[in-house]
Protein backbone atom coordinates (compact mmCIF):
# COMPACT_ATOMS: atom_id res chain seq x y z
CA UNK A 1 0.00 0.00 0.00
CA UNK A 2 1.05 3.50 -0.42
CA UNK A 3 -0.76 6.53 0.21
CA UNK A 4 -0.03 9.65 -1.38
CA UNK A 5 0.50 12.82 0.89
CA UNK A 6 0.18 11.16 3.92
CA UNK A 7 3.08 11.04 6.02
CA UNK A 8 4.91 12.73 8.22
CA UNK A 9 7.18 14.63 5.56
CA UNK A 10 3.62 16.01 4.81
CA UNK A 11 2.90 16.65 8.38
CA UNK A 12 0.42 14.46 8.97
CA UNK A 13 0.61 11.76 12.40
CA UNK A 14 -0.45 8.67 12.78
CA UNK A 15 -2.44 9.03 16.62
CA UNK A 16 -3.13 5.58 17.31
CA UNK A 17 -5.03 2.39 16.29
CA UNK A 18 -8.70 3.30 15.28
CA UNK A 19 -10.31 0.98 17.76
CA UNK A 20 -8.69 3.32 20.37
CA UNK A 21 -11.60 5.69 19.36
CA UNK A 22 -15.46 4.58 20.35
CA UNK A 23 -17.24 5.38 17.29
CA UNK A 24 -19.79 8.48 18.19
CA UNK A 25 -18.09 10.82 20.82
CA UNK A 26 -14.78 12.50 21.05
CA UNK A 27 -11.74 11.48 22.57
CA UNK A 28 -8.65 13.94 23.17
CA UNK A 29 -5.12 13.51 21.53
CA UNK A 30 -2.27 15.64 21.82
CA UNK A 31 -0.13 16.42 18.99
CA UNK A 32 2.36 19.03 19.15
CA UNK A 33 0.58 20.63 22.17
CA UNK A 34 -2.75 21.23 20.24
CA UNK A 35 -5.44 19.41 22.26
CA UNK A 36 -7.61 17.91 19.26
CA UNK A 37 -10.68 15.96 19.93
CA UNK A 38 -11.43 12.96 17.57
CA UNK A 39 -14.59 11.75 16.52
CA UNK A 40 -14.82 8.41 15.08
CA UNK A 41 -17.76 8.32 12.77
CA UNK A 42 -17.50 4.12 11.53
CA UNK A 43 -18.94 4.41 8.07
CA UNK A 44 -18.28 8.17 7.57
CA UNK A 45 -14.56 7.95 8.49
CA UNK A 46 -12.90 10.03 11.11
CA UNK A 47 -12.85 14.09 12.23
CA UNK A 48 -10.64 16.14 14.46
CA UNK A 49 -11.57 19.36 15.97
CA UNK A 50 -9.67 21.58 18.13
CA UNK A 51 -10.58 21.39 21.97
CA UNK A 52 -11.38 25.11 21.60
CA UNK A 53 -14.51 26.31 20.90
CA UNK A 54 -14.21 29.85 19.54
CA UNK A 55 -17.05 31.33 21.26
CA UNK A 56 -15.84 30.71 24.97
CA UNK A 57 -13.09 28.76 24.76
CA UNK A 58 -14.99 25.46 26.23
CA UNK A 59 -13.35 22.12 25.82
CA UNK A 60 -15.45 21.14 22.35
CA UNK A 61 -12.75 18.78 21.56
CA UNK A 62 -13.38 16.49 24.86
CA UNK A 63 -16.82 17.20 25.97
CA UNK A 64 -18.54 17.72 22.93
CA UNK A 65 -21.56 15.97 21.83
CA UNK A 66 -21.89 14.61 18.14
CA UNK A 67 -25.51 14.31 16.97
CA UNK A 68 -27.52 15.34 13.95
CA UNK A 69 -29.37 19.12 13.71
CA UNK A 70 -32.72 20.46 12.23
CA UNK A 71 -32.60 22.18 8.77
CA UNK A 72 -34.60 25.53 8.06
CA UNK A 73 -38.10 24.40 7.76
CA UNK A 74 -41.92 25.63 7.77
CA UNK A 75 -43.04 26.62 11.27
CA UNK A 76 -44.13 23.06 13.06
CA UNK A 77 -42.53 21.32 10.63
CA UNK A 78 -39.28 19.32 11.29
CA UNK A 79 -36.66 17.55 9.33
CA UNK A 80 -33.90 15.67 10.26
CA UNK A 81 -30.50 17.02 8.83
CA UNK A 82 -28.11 13.84 9.04
CA UNK A 83 -24.80 16.29 8.28
CA UNK A 84 -22.98 15.81 11.57
CA UNK A 85 -22.24 17.99 13.76
CA UNK A 86 -20.79 18.58 17.47
CA UNK A 87 -22.70 20.52 19.99
CA UNK A 88 -20.29 22.76 22.15
CA UNK A 89 -20.90 21.50 25.67
CA UNK A 90 -21.25 24.80 27.44
CA UNK A 91 -23.87 26.92 24.94
CA UNK A 92 -24.79 24.31 22.91
CA UNK A 93 -23.70 26.17 19.77
CA UNK A 94 -23.07 23.45 16.81
CA UNK A 95 -20.85 23.05 14.13
CA UNK A 96 -20.56 21.44 11.14
CA UNK A 97 -17.94 18.49 11.55
CA UNK A 98 -16.21 18.83 8.26
CA UNK A 99 -16.27 22.18 7.82
CA UNK A 100 -16.19 24.19 11.23
CA UNK A 101 -18.63 26.31 10.44
CA UNK A 102 -21.60 26.99 13.00
CA UNK A 103 -25.28 25.67 11.59
CA UNK A 104 -27.33 27.73 10.25
CA UNK A 105 -25.72 31.22 10.82
CA UNK A 106 -25.78 31.29 14.31
CA UNK A 107 -22.47 32.80 14.22
CA UNK A 108 -19.65 33.69 12.09
CA UNK A 109 -17.23 32.31 14.30
CA UNK A 110 -15.41 29.01 13.26
CA UNK A 111 -14.61 26.11 14.65
CA UNK A 112 -10.78 24.60 13.41
CA UNK A 113 -11.12 21.17 11.74
CA UNK A 114 -8.04 19.42 10.84
CA UNK A 115 -7.85 16.88 8.27
CA UNK A 116 -8.33 13.79 9.58
CA UNK A 117 -7.96 10.14 7.81
CA UNK A 118 -7.95 6.54 8.82
CA UNK A 119 -5.49 4.38 6.88
CA UNK A 120 -4.80 0.64 7.32
CA UNK A 121 -6.84 0.61 10.33
CA UNK A 122 -4.70 3.57 11.58
CA UNK A 123 -6.12 7.55 12.53
CA UNK A 124 -3.72 9.58 10.79
CA UNK A 125 -4.16 13.52 11.72
CA UNK A 126 -2.78 16.41 10.33
CA UNK A 127 -2.26 19.05 13.11
CA UNK A 128 -0.85 21.76 10.24
CA UNK A 129 -3.62 21.71 8.01
CA UNK A 130 -7.61 22.61 8.25
CA UNK A 131 -10.31 21.01 6.16
CA UNK A 132 -11.24 21.77 3.83
CA UNK A 133 -8.30 20.52 1.64
CA UNK A 134 -7.42 18.17 -0.62
CA UNK A 135 -7.00 14.77 0.73
CA UNK A 136 -4.86 11.97 1.06
CA UNK A 137 -5.66 8.97 -1.71
CA UNK A 138 -5.62 5.77 -1.35
CA UNK A 139 -3.49 4.17 -4.56
CA UNK A 140 -3.26 0.15 -3.39
CA UNK A 141 -5.03 -0.87 -0.57
CA UNK A 142 -8.40 -2.59 0.82
CA UNK A 143 -8.22 0.51 3.02
CA UNK A 144 -9.51 3.45 2.14
CA UNK A 145 -9.26 7.01 3.49
CA UNK A 146 -12.91 8.23 4.28
CA UNK A 147 -12.35 11.40 4.80
CA UNK A 148 -14.25 12.65 1.78
CA UNK A 149 -16.65 10.39 1.50
CA UNK A 150 -19.59 11.81 3.37
CA UNK A 151 -21.48 13.66 1.10
CA UNK A 152 -24.56 14.67 3.24
CA UNK A 153 -25.76 18.66 3.19
CA UNK A 154 -23.51 21.65 4.94
CA UNK A 155 -24.72 23.17 7.85
CA UNK A 156 -24.00 26.08 6.47
CA UNK B 1 -76.08 51.08 7.73
CA UNK B 2 -73.95 51.18 4.39
CA UNK B 3 -70.22 51.27 5.31
CA UNK B 4 -68.80 53.31 2.92
CA UNK B 5 -65.97 52.49 1.13
CA UNK B 6 -63.47 55.41 0.29
CA UNK B 7 -60.91 53.49 -1.92
CA UNK B 8 -58.00 56.30 -2.45
CA UNK B 9 -55.54 53.06 -3.74
CA UNK B 10 -55.12 55.29 -6.81
CA UNK B 11 -53.74 57.95 -4.54
CA UNK B 12 -50.19 58.36 -5.88
CA UNK B 13 -49.22 61.07 -3.13
CA UNK B 14 -46.02 60.43 -1.89
CA UNK B 15 -46.46 61.61 1.76
CA UNK B 16 -44.23 64.31 1.35
CA UNK B 17 -46.71 66.29 2.58
CA UNK B 18 -47.36 64.69 5.74
CA UNK B 19 -44.95 65.25 8.63
CA UNK B 20 -46.26 64.36 11.56
CA UNK B 21 -48.08 60.95 12.51
CA UNK B 22 -49.58 60.42 15.87
CA UNK B 23 -50.00 56.50 15.89
CA UNK B 24 -51.99 56.61 19.28
CA UNK B 25 -55.01 58.82 19.60
CA UNK B 26 -58.00 58.07 22.24
CA UNK B 27 -61.80 58.70 20.92
CA UNK B 28 -63.59 58.23 24.05
CA UNK B 29 -67.28 56.98 24.27
CA UNK B 30 -69.61 60.17 25.24
CA UNK B 31 -71.86 57.51 27.36
CA UNK B 32 -72.40 54.33 28.31
CA UNK B 33 -70.66 52.09 25.67
CA UNK B 34 -74.05 50.52 24.91
CA UNK B 35 -75.77 53.57 24.84
CA UNK B 36 -72.97 55.16 22.13
CA UNK B 37 -73.04 51.81 20.21
CA UNK B 38 -76.86 51.17 19.83
CA UNK B 39 -77.28 52.16 16.89
CA UNK B 40 -74.85 50.24 15.40
CA UNK B 41 -75.64 47.07 16.74
CA UNK B 42 -78.03 44.50 14.86
CA UNK B 43 -81.66 44.72 15.95
CA UNK B 44 -80.74 41.63 17.46
CA UNK B 45 -78.05 42.37 19.82
CA UNK B 46 -79.76 45.72 20.60
CA UNK B 47 -82.23 43.51 22.21
CA UNK B 48 -80.02 41.26 24.07
CA UNK B 49 -77.72 44.09 25.07
CA UNK B 50 -81.08 45.88 26.57
CA UNK B 51 -79.99 48.45 24.50
CA UNK B 52 -82.83 48.68 21.85
CA UNK B 53 -84.96 51.33 23.76
CA UNK B 54 -83.78 53.39 26.42
CA UNK B 55 -80.55 51.64 28.30
CA UNK B 56 -81.63 51.74 32.00
CA UNK B 57 -80.96 49.37 35.01
CA UNK B 58 -84.82 48.56 34.59
CA UNK B 59 -83.01 46.24 31.65
CA UNK B 60 -80.87 44.64 34.06
CA UNK B 61 -81.68 45.77 37.22
CA UNK B 62 -79.00 45.57 39.64
CA UNK B 63 -76.53 44.13 36.70
CA UNK B 64 -74.92 45.68 33.71
CA UNK B 65 -73.01 44.80 30.67
CA UNK B 66 -69.03 45.70 30.91
CA UNK B 67 -66.40 45.43 28.70
CA UNK B 68 -63.29 44.57 30.29
CA UNK B 69 -61.63 47.25 31.92
CA UNK B 70 -59.59 47.90 35.40
CA UNK B 71 -61.51 47.90 38.37
CA UNK B 72 -58.93 47.70 40.95
CA UNK B 73 -55.49 49.53 39.78
CA UNK B 74 -57.51 53.21 39.30
CA UNK B 75 -54.45 56.56 38.58
CA UNK B 76 -55.52 58.35 41.96
CA UNK B 77 -55.17 61.38 39.80
CA UNK B 78 -57.56 60.17 36.72
CA UNK B 79 -56.82 59.28 33.29
CA UNK B 80 -58.14 62.32 31.62
CA UNK B 81 -55.93 65.61 31.24
CA UNK B 82 -57.53 67.53 33.45
CA UNK B 83 -57.66 70.72 31.40
CA UNK B 84 -59.73 68.74 28.76
CA UNK B 85 -62.61 67.74 31.10
CA UNK B 86 -65.97 69.63 30.53
CA UNK B 87 -67.31 71.89 32.65
CA UNK B 88 -69.77 69.26 34.04
CA UNK B 89 -66.62 66.31 34.12
CA UNK B 90 -67.25 65.29 30.44
CA UNK B 91 -64.98 63.23 28.87
CA UNK B 92 -62.66 65.06 26.65
CA UNK B 93 -61.93 63.38 23.09
CA UNK B 94 -65.70 62.30 22.44
CA UNK B 95 -65.73 64.92 19.49
CA UNK B 96 -64.05 64.39 16.36
CA UNK B 97 -63.99 68.39 15.45
CA UNK B 98 -63.00 69.16 18.89
CA UNK B 99 -60.28 66.30 19.25
CA UNK B 100 -58.92 67.54 15.44
CA UNK B 101 -58.58 71.20 17.38
CA UNK B 102 -57.50 70.14 20.49
CA UNK B 103 -54.53 68.23 18.87
CA UNK B 104 -54.37 67.82 15.14
CA UNK B 105 -54.60 71.84 14.17
CA UNK B 106 -53.11 72.62 17.89
CA UNK B 107 -49.57 70.50 17.28
CA UNK B 108 -49.88 70.22 13.25
CA UNK B 109 -50.41 66.64 13.19
CA UNK B 110 -51.25 65.45 10.27
CA UNK B 111 -52.88 61.86 10.83
CA UNK B 112 -53.74 60.54 13.76
CA UNK B 113 -54.46 56.68 14.17
CA UNK B 114 -57.29 56.22 16.23
CA UNK B 115 -57.52 53.92 19.32
CA UNK B 116 -60.67 53.71 21.04
CA UNK B 117 -60.02 53.68 24.50
CA UNK B 118 -63.39 51.91 25.61
CA UNK B 119 -62.75 48.79 23.71
CA UNK B 120 -59.08 48.01 24.09
CA UNK B 121 -60.02 45.22 26.04
CA UNK B 122 -61.94 43.70 24.29
CA UNK B 123 -59.26 40.76 24.31
CA UNK B 124 -60.14 39.71 27.45
CA UNK B 125 -63.75 39.17 27.34
CA UNK B 126 -64.97 36.00 27.77
CA UNK B 127 -67.67 35.69 24.95
CA UNK B 128 -66.88 35.40 21.62
CA UNK B 129 -70.18 36.39 20.27
CA UNK B 130 -70.40 39.64 22.34
CA UNK B 131 -66.88 40.72 21.75
CA UNK B 132 -67.78 40.03 17.73
CA UNK B 133 -71.07 42.49 17.96
CA UNK B 134 -69.31 44.86 19.89
CA UNK B 135 -66.40 45.22 17.66
CA UNK B 136 -68.18 45.37 14.46
CA UNK B 137 -70.65 47.95 15.87
CA UNK B 138 -67.39 49.72 17.33
CA UNK B 139 -65.65 50.42 13.70
CA UNK B 140 -69.27 51.29 12.29
CA UNK B 141 -68.97 53.97 15.54
CA UNK B 142 -65.46 55.02 14.29
CA UNK B 143 -66.25 55.35 10.38
CA UNK B 144 -69.28 57.62 11.03
CA UNK B 145 -68.08 59.24 14.17
CA UNK B 146 -64.14 59.76 13.34
CA UNK B 147 -63.41 59.37 9.79
CA UNK B 148 -65.92 60.58 8.51
CA UNK B 149 -65.62 63.75 10.00
CA UNK B 150 -62.22 64.39 9.54
CA UNK B 151 -59.92 63.14 6.49
CA UNK B 152 -56.62 63.56 9.23
CA UNK B 153 -57.92 60.43 11.10
CA UNK B 154 -57.60 57.25 10.43
CA UNK B 155 -58.48 53.77 11.84
CA UNK B 156 -57.82 50.74 12.86
CA UNK B 157 -60.23 47.88 12.50
CA UNK B 158 -61.17 46.41 15.47
CA UNK B 159 -62.02 42.40 15.93
CA UNK B 160 -62.61 39.54 18.15
CA UNK B 161 -59.01 37.58 18.18
CA UNK B 162 -61.51 35.28 20.23
CA UNK B 163 -62.33 33.43 16.93
CA UNK B 164 -59.88 34.28 14.17
CA UNK B 165 -62.29 33.33 11.43
CA UNK B 166 -64.60 35.63 12.45
CA UNK B 167 -62.37 38.34 12.92
CA UNK B 168 -61.06 37.91 9.45
CA UNK B 169 -64.39 38.07 8.65
CA UNK B 170 -64.49 41.63 10.22
CA UNK B 171 -61.27 42.65 8.79
CA UNK B 172 -62.27 41.65 4.97
CA UNK B 173 -65.52 43.69 5.65
CA UNK B 174 -63.65 46.88 5.79
CA UNK B 175 -60.42 46.44 4.62
CA UNK B 176 -61.74 48.50 1.60
CA UNK B 177 -61.89 51.38 3.24
CA UNK B 178 -58.34 52.72 2.78
CA UNK B 179 -59.00 55.21 5.75
CA UNK B 180 -58.68 51.60 8.11
CA UNK B 181 -54.60 51.19 8.23
CA UNK B 182 -54.39 48.30 11.02
CA UNK B 183 -56.12 45.30 12.36
CA UNK B 184 -56.78 46.57 16.40
CA UNK B 185 -55.97 43.14 18.54
CA UNK B 186 -56.55 43.04 21.73
CA UNK B 187 -54.69 40.68 23.63
CA UNK B 188 -56.06 37.71 25.71
CA UNK B 189 -54.30 34.90 27.58
CA UNK B 190 -52.98 33.40 24.83
CA UNK B 191 -49.86 34.19 23.17
CA UNK B 192 -50.51 35.69 20.08
CA UNK B 193 -48.06 33.39 18.10
CA UNK B 194 -50.48 30.73 18.52
CA UNK B 195 -51.54 28.74 15.38
CA UNK B 196 -55.24 30.10 16.78
CA UNK B 197 -54.49 33.83 14.97
CA UNK B 198 -53.35 32.82 11.90
CA UNK B 199 -56.54 33.64 9.97
CA UNK B 200 -56.47 37.01 11.59
CA UNK B 201 -52.46 37.36 10.36
CA UNK B 202 -53.60 36.14 6.34
CA UNK B 203 -55.85 38.55 6.43
CA UNK B 204 -54.00 41.64 7.78
CA UNK B 205 -50.94 41.02 5.24
CA UNK B 206 -52.80 39.96 2.45
CA UNK B 207 -54.72 43.21 2.68
CA UNK B 208 -51.91 45.41 3.52
CA UNK B 209 -52.77 46.80 6.91
CA UNK B 210 -50.93 46.49 10.25
CA UNK B 211 -51.09 44.40 13.24
CA UNK B 212 -52.29 46.95 15.91
CA UNK B 213 -51.62 46.32 19.87
CA UNK B 214 -51.85 48.19 22.77
CA UNK B 215 -51.85 48.16 26.72
CA UNK B 216 -55.46 46.27 27.23
CA UNK B 217 -56.09 47.87 30.12
CA UNK B 218 -57.27 44.25 31.90
CA UNK B 219 -53.70 42.82 32.20
CA UNK B 220 -53.53 40.71 34.92
CA UNK B 221 -57.34 40.73 35.79
CA UNK B 222 -58.69 38.67 34.31
CA UNK B 223 -58.06 35.00 33.76
CA UNK B 224 -59.39 35.56 30.26
CA UNK B 225 -56.40 38.67 30.13
CA UNK B 226 -52.84 38.71 29.65
CA UNK B 227 -50.93 37.20 32.31
CA UNK B 228 -48.73 39.40 34.25
CA UNK B 229 -45.48 38.35 35.20
CA UNK B 230 -44.38 36.96 38.77
CA UNK B 231 -48.04 37.12 40.36
CA UNK B 232 -50.68 39.67 40.84
CA UNK B 233 -50.10 43.58 41.78
CA UNK B 234 -51.52 45.68 44.00
CA UNK B 235 -51.43 49.13 42.82
CA UNK B 236 -51.36 51.13 39.52
CA UNK B 237 -47.79 51.61 40.33
CA UNK B 238 -46.48 47.88 39.99
CA UNK B 239 -49.94 47.04 37.83
CA UNK B 240 -48.74 49.54 35.47
CA UNK B 241 -44.98 48.52 35.02
CA UNK B 242 -45.85 45.36 35.14
CA UNK B 243 -47.55 45.55 31.49
CA UNK B 244 -44.81 46.05 29.54
CA UNK B 245 -43.55 42.55 29.88
CA UNK B 246 -46.69 40.87 28.46
CA UNK B 247 -45.80 42.24 25.39
CA UNK B 248 -42.44 41.52 25.54
CA UNK B 249 -42.92 38.16 26.16
CA UNK B 250 -46.06 37.83 22.82
CA UNK B 251 -43.21 39.16 20.87
CA UNK B 252 -40.76 36.10 22.12
CA UNK B 253 -43.52 34.35 20.83
CA UNK B 254 -44.18 35.47 17.88
CA UNK B 255 -40.54 34.37 17.43
CA UNK B 256 -40.65 31.07 18.29
CA UNK B 257 -43.75 30.21 16.96
CA UNK B 258 -42.33 31.16 13.20
CA UNK B 259 -44.94 34.16 12.49
CA UNK B 260 -42.03 36.69 11.35
CA UNK B 261 -41.12 34.10 8.73
CA UNK B 262 -44.81 32.94 8.12
CA UNK B 263 -45.96 36.46 7.71
CA UNK B 264 -42.85 38.25 6.78
CA UNK B 265 -44.83 41.39 5.11
CA UNK B 266 -46.90 42.00 8.25
CA UNK B 267 -46.07 44.75 10.55
CA UNK B 268 -46.65 44.57 14.04
CA UNK B 269 -47.39 48.16 16.07
CA UNK B 270 -46.84 47.99 19.55
CA UNK B 271 -48.13 51.32 21.40
CA UNK B 272 -47.76 52.37 25.08
CA UNK B 273 -46.15 49.53 26.12
CA UNK B 274 -42.82 50.88 25.92
CA UNK B 275 -39.46 49.68 23.96
CA UNK B 276 -36.67 50.84 26.29
CA UNK B 277 -36.60 46.76 27.28
CA UNK B 278 -36.04 45.82 23.96
CA UNK B 279 -32.51 45.68 23.37
CA UNK B 280 -32.19 43.53 25.97
CA UNK B 281 -35.24 41.42 24.53
CA UNK B 282 -33.08 41.07 21.40
CA UNK B 283 -30.20 40.07 23.03
CA UNK B 284 -31.67 37.64 24.98
CA UNK B 285 -33.48 36.37 22.02
CA UNK B 286 -30.45 36.00 20.04
CA UNK B 287 -28.00 34.51 22.55
CA UNK B 288 -30.54 31.82 23.48
CA UNK B 289 -31.70 31.27 19.83
CA UNK B 290 -27.41 30.56 18.83
CA UNK B 291 -27.74 27.80 21.76
CA UNK B 292 -31.14 25.53 20.79
CA UNK B 293 -31.60 26.70 17.21
CA UNK B 294 -32.47 23.19 16.28
CA UNK B 295 -35.69 23.50 18.91
CA UNK B 296 -37.40 26.09 16.19
CA UNK B 297 -35.14 25.68 13.41
CA UNK B 298 -38.17 27.49 11.20
CA UNK B 299 -36.72 30.02 12.87
CA UNK B 300 -33.94 30.96 10.45
CA UNK B 301 -32.08 33.91 11.39
CA UNK B 302 -31.36 35.50 14.73
CA UNK B 303 -34.91 36.88 16.42
CA UNK B 304 -33.48 40.56 16.23
CA UNK B 305 -33.47 40.58 12.71
CA UNK B 306 -37.39 39.45 12.74
CA UNK B 307 -38.00 41.96 15.37
CA UNK B 308 -36.64 44.88 13.62
CA UNK B 309 -38.02 44.26 10.48
CA UNK B 310 -41.65 43.29 11.70
CA UNK B 311 -42.29 45.03 15.25
CA UNK B 312 -42.80 49.13 15.35
CA UNK B 313 -43.54 50.98 18.75
CA UNK B 314 -44.59 53.97 19.63
CA UNK B 315 -43.18 56.99 21.31
CA UNK B 316 -45.20 57.78 24.54
CA UNK B 317 -44.20 57.73 26.94
CA UNK B 318 -40.96 58.62 26.35
CA UNK B 319 -38.38 57.56 28.48
CA UNK B 320 -37.25 60.55 31.12
CA UNK B 321 -33.43 59.06 30.81
CA UNK B 322 -30.92 61.11 33.14
CA UNK B 323 -29.46 62.64 29.86
CA UNK B 324 -30.77 63.00 26.89
CA UNK B 325 -27.16 61.27 25.46
CA UNK B 326 -28.75 57.96 27.55
CA UNK B 327 -32.40 58.33 25.06
CA UNK B 328 -30.35 58.55 21.75
CA UNK B 329 -28.46 55.88 23.08
CA UNK B 330 -31.54 53.43 23.80
CA UNK B 331 -33.39 54.76 20.35
CA UNK B 332 -29.94 53.44 18.60
CA UNK B 333 -29.98 50.07 20.62
CA UNK B 334 -33.34 49.72 19.20
CA UNK B 335 -33.08 51.33 15.38
CA UNK B 336 -35.28 53.98 16.39
CA UNK B 337 -34.60 55.40 12.30
CA UNK B 338 -37.08 52.40 11.32
CA UNK B 339 -38.46 50.57 15.01
CA UNK B 340 -40.23 53.91 16.31
CA UNK B 341 -43.38 55.71 15.51
CA UNK B 342 -44.54 58.86 17.13
CA UNK B 343 -47.50 58.95 19.34
CA UNK B 344 -49.22 61.06 21.79
CA UNK B 345 -51.62 59.72 23.55
CA UNK B 346 -53.88 62.04 23.89
CA UNK B 347 -56.20 62.75 25.61
CA UNK B 348 -54.52 60.71 28.56
CA UNK B 349 -53.31 62.04 31.53
CA UNK B 350 -49.62 60.80 30.83
CA UNK B 351 -49.74 62.13 27.41
CA UNK B 352 -46.62 63.58 25.66
CA UNK B 353 -46.39 67.31 24.25
CA UNK B 354 -45.88 66.42 20.76
CA UNK B 355 -42.99 69.40 20.22
CA UNK B 356 -41.76 68.32 23.57
CA UNK B 357 -40.98 64.70 21.88
CA UNK B 358 -39.90 65.68 19.07
CA UNK B 359 -37.31 68.16 20.29
CA UNK B 360 -36.29 65.11 22.34
CA UNK B 361 -35.33 62.38 19.44
CA UNK B 362 -32.18 64.22 18.14
CA UNK B 363 -31.30 63.20 14.49
CA UNK B 364 -34.05 60.76 14.96
CA UNK B 365 -36.96 63.50 14.74
CA UNK B 366 -38.14 63.19 11.35
CA UNK B 367 -38.18 59.07 10.94
CA UNK B 368 -40.49 58.75 13.95
CA UNK B 369 -42.57 61.87 13.28
CA UNK B 370 -43.53 60.37 9.77
CA UNK B 371 -41.19 58.72 7.76
CA UNK B 372 -41.45 55.22 9.74
CA UNK B 373 -45.61 55.78 10.23
CA UNK B 374 -45.38 55.81 6.19
CA UNK B 375 -43.29 52.80 5.64
CA UNK B 376 -45.96 50.61 8.16
CA UNK B 377 -48.73 51.68 7.12
CA UNK B 378 -48.24 52.45 3.63
CA UNK B 379 -50.58 54.31 0.95
CA UNK B 380 -53.52 54.35 3.53
CA UNK B 381 -51.71 56.62 5.66
CA UNK B 382 -51.20 58.73 2.71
Amino acid sequence: MSVVGLGPEDGWVDVGDLGQFPPGQPTIVTVGGIELGIVNLEDHGVRAVRNYCPHRGAPIGAAGFVTTTFSPCEPSALVVNLTTVIRCPWHKWEFDLDTGRPAYGISTMQLQVHEAAVVAGRVWINPARQRPRRQPVVQDSVDRTTADTQASERTS
Amino acid sequence: MTITTNDQSTDTSTGADIRLVDCDVHPNFSADWLIELRDHFSPEWASKFGAREAYTTRAFPGASHTLPYNPFYPVPVGVMRGELLGPNGEMPATDAKVAAKQLLDEYGIDRGLLVPAGIIGVGSHPNVDVVTEVASATNKWVVENWLDVDDRYRGAIICAPQNANRAADEIARWSGDQRMVGVYFSLGNVLMGDERYFPIFEAAEEAGLAIMLHVSGAEGIFPTAPSLPGGTPTVQLDWRASWVYCYAANIANLVARGVFEKFPKLKFVFAEVGYTWLPDLMWRLDTTWRSTRSDVPWVKRPPSEYILASCRFTTQPLPETETDEQLMQVLAMMHAEKTLLFSSDYPHWDWDDPRATLRRLGHFKERVAAANAIETFGSRLL
